[in-house]
């Protein structure tokens, strides 16, 4: 047994910081399922004969033009998005490579994808910017 | 009816009576996405924001099914 474990305070601590990670990666991954179901929605809405004005009208962050500029000057799209969680063509785009390489990268196990609830998969910006630098 | 432009020998054509998974190969693939991306860019280039998104999740969906696996 080692000293670390053999203080409760530290295994307190320690069950903490899991507990704390557990919930900041569930939280991320609510974000993005959340996403994902307006994201259905949009679609569905537009397959219902709704148009793109109509629907930039409706949803909060997208279509607005001066919203988007103002956000580009911002946040630049290749940087940090607030969740944390890249979709597979934010992710293809941030990594810098070709959609081939890109596409191999994930088959091969060299980017790993998140599990999210809906049978959906997500990267992390971490992991995709690792993949830049590297490539 | 002619359609315009000739199939490649070496595919197959789809019946209508074919409801089967459409194929394609990492190829194809790697070009659909490519040729979805730049359109997606593009629109989004000229504020069309929502247009790009809608292309974007297509793009998602292709991906996904490159990367392999059940889904």
């Amino acid at each position: 047994m080692s000293q670390v474990e053999a203080h409760p305070e530290v295994d307190e601590a320690k069950q903490r910081l899991i507990e704390a990670e557990e919930e900041y990666q569930r939280a991320r991954a609510d974000d993005y399922v959340a996403r994902l179901i307006r994201d259905s929605v949009i679609v569905d809405a537009h397959r219902a004969g709704l148009s793109s004005r109509a629907i930039s009208e409706l949803v909060g962050d997208i279509g607005q033009p001066n919203v988007v500029r103002a956000r580009r000057r911002a946040v630049s799209r290749r940087e940090v998005v607030p969740e944390g969680l890249l979709s597979p063509a934010d992710a293809l785009r941030q990594s810098g490579l070709s959609p081939r390489a890109f596409i191999l990268a994930v088959r091969a196990g060299s980017l790993a994808t998140v599990e999210v609830p809906g049978a959906a998969r997500a990267f992390r910006v971490e992991d995709v910017a690792r993949l830049r630098s590297a490539s | 009816m002619s359609l315009g432009f000739a199939r490649p020998a070496d595919l197959p054509s789809l019946t209508p009576e074919s409801d089967g998974p459409v194929r394609f190969t990492l190829d194809e693939t790697v070009a659909i996405v490519e040729d979805l991306v730049r359109i997606a860019d593009g629109l989004r280039h000229d504020d069309r924001e929502v247009d790009a998104f809608l292309i974007d999740l297509v793009v998602n969906r292709i991906l996904e099914r490159a990367f392999g696996g059940d889904r």
